[in-house]
């Protein structure tokens, strides 16, 4: 993958081949190699996958290109997980690229009666959720800071990471700019520019590159939005039911689970998502969050990259680069976020707003 | 209700449109309250803001358009103070999640309160009015034209307008 971070003066092609090359150098891979590639991409033009190709070289191959906003990378990874699990192809690239402009995402959506009311934004929809589980006493507001406070702490740990901001504790957050009460700018992970690519294949040409380790897909789902009267917020169902999918396609429960990136858009996120994804109560979660369970060295890491939050959410990006830090993870290539031993980890994200696409992967050695 | 006039007179003011057709229907006489319109199914009961072409929750095509009783219950709200893409508001703005007669809620922006005053659970009524001018096209609405839309203010309050 490539650093996260703003690079308005590099076309986005430019970005994307530049994590394409990457890919293809980890795994001792020519471009011409590869027979298909799935290229996400959420905020820019139709084809940006034949205009990445465009960069590296054409050889002819299909490329499809893959939108489903913040889920668009895992979705690219899971239809690459589905290409090769069904036999249609025995390698695929599956890349995300994005680059946003600066502020609240949104400027490319069409102009509706809520936009120019203001009233249907994320900024909104996430001060809403906090607002909400703090009048129901699920999360305390310092609660939800703690995330952002381990979350930078451990992007300062990850060369790729958009920013690097030591937090001593979470009046950092707090005296951050207020940005949709109760949410400070802390809270939130911001827009940037970037790419991930991931080479998958059949373990029989896997055999043919390397001696191991071998690092599985071991699966996963994708889900939209049941019918639930009134819900115009909901993130959780959606994660719910895609984390029990891939439990039961997988044979991997939560108990097997080592490490875990997920859709840290906003602090509140990740608390809600730990309890969708099975890993611990709704009660559990605050506490365990303040005695360290989920820091790099706790229990169950999680968002040891620094997440969305620290590490950066170039849209469509983000679903690989997770995959990208579960291969370093395994490998023991982590550097100083390196989580000790880890032999599964879980991939979440959660994409659009009132229109959900949800995505569980999961990974192991 | 035709949102698309726009007045070309030579003092070039434009004349007041609604924010989006079919969303809303504003009082028919002093007496009459405002209401939003929605749908309902006829198969299975379940009411919506704004109308699905087919009922969400179990598919049939067998709607029929309703108003929306205009007083609901606040769900949550916020202080927006970095202004999204798109929106005429000026920041800082309030805006809230009103759960409507029947579950269904509502996006709107909120009136005649402060947000110190505001309780989740407590009652909150329709108000139509003016929210500003557009600052883009939308749709055949030129920009610069006043804009009529819904906000939702505590129910039975004291209004700055003195009305309640």
């Amino acid at each position: 993958m490539t650093n996260f971070g703003r690079f308005p003066e590099r076309p986005v092609s430019k970005i994307g081949a530049e994590a394409v090359v990457a890919a293809l150098k980890d795994a001792d891979l020519q471009w011409n190699e590869i027979p298909v590639m799935y290229c996400a991409h959420s905020l820019e033009g139709g084809v940006d996958g034949q205009l990445v190709e465009a960069e590296i070289g054409h050889i002819g191959i299909p490329i499809i290109n893959v939108a489903n906003a913040c889920a668009g990378g895992a979705t690219a990874a899971f239809l690459a997980y589905q290409g090769i699990a069904y036999g249609i192809y025995d390698m695929v690239l599956a890349m995300g690229v994005d680059q946003a402009p600066h502020g609240p995402l949104g400027g490319r959506q069409p102009v509706t009666p809520w936009n120019v009311m203001g009233v249907s934004n994320m900024l909104s929809k996430y001060a809403m959720k906090m607002q909400r589980a703090i009048h129901e006493q699920r999360y305390t507001l310092d609660q939800m800071a703690l995330v952002s406070v381990k979350n930078h702490n451990n992007g300062c740990l990850n060369p790729r990471s958009q920013y690097k901001i030591p937090m001593k504790g979470v009046e950092d957050v707090h005296n951050s700019r207020m940005i949709a009460d109760p949410m400070t700018l802390y809270h939130c992970c911001p827009t940037g520019d970037g790419a991930a690519a991931a080479i998958l294949c059949t373990e029989e040409i896997a055999r043919r590159y390397t001696t191991g380790p071998f690092i599985k897909l071991a699966g996963g789902a994708l889900t939209s939005q049941r019918f639930i009267r009134g819900e115009l917020m909901d993130t959780r169902d959606v994660s719910v039911r895609a984390a029990r999918q891939t439990y039961e396609v997988t044979g991997i429960g939560p108990e097997d689970v080592d490490m875990v990136e997920l859709h840290d858009n906003f602090t509140i996120s990740e608390l809600e998502h730990i309890v969708d994804l099975d890993l611990c109560k709704e009660e559990e979660v605050g506490p365990l969050l303040e005695e360290g369970a989920f820091d790099i060295n706790g229990r169950l890491p999680v968002s040891m990259s620094g997440g969305l939050i620290a590490k950066g959410h170039p849209t469509s990006a983000t679903g690989i680069a997770q995959l990208c830090e579960f291969v370093w993870q395994m490998r023991g290539q982590a550097g100083d976020r390196q989580v000790q031993n880890p032999k599964v980890g879980l991939s979440h994200l959660c994409g659009g707003d009132e229109g959900m696409a949800t995505t569980v992967l999961a990974v192991k050695i | 209700m035709n949102n698309k006039k726009v007045d070309t007179k030579k003092d070039s003011q434009t004349a007041p449109a609604l924010v989006g057709e079919d969303l809303f229907k504003l009082p028919s006489s002093p007496s009459d309250k405002p209401h939003l319109m929605g749908n309902k199914c006829r198969s299975c009961g379940e009411m919506f803001f704004p109308s699905r072409v087919c009922c969400r929750r179990c598919s049939s095509e067998d709607m029929e358009d309703i108003l929306f009783n205009p007083i609901g219950k606040l769900y949550s709200f916020t202080t927006i103070r970095v202004k999204p893409p798109h929106s005429i508001m000026p920041v800082p703005y309030m805006v809230g999640l009103v759960e409507l007669e029947g579950g269904e809620k509502v996006k709107t922006l909120l009136t005649d309160c402060d947000q110190s005053s505001l309780k989740i659970g407590m009652n909150m009524e329709l108000v139509i009015e003016s929210i500003g001018e557009t600052q883009e096209p939308m749709g055949s609405i030129e920009v610069g034209t006043d804009i009529t839309g819904w906000k939702f203010r505590p129910a039975g309050g004291k209004s700055k307008l003195g009305k309640s």
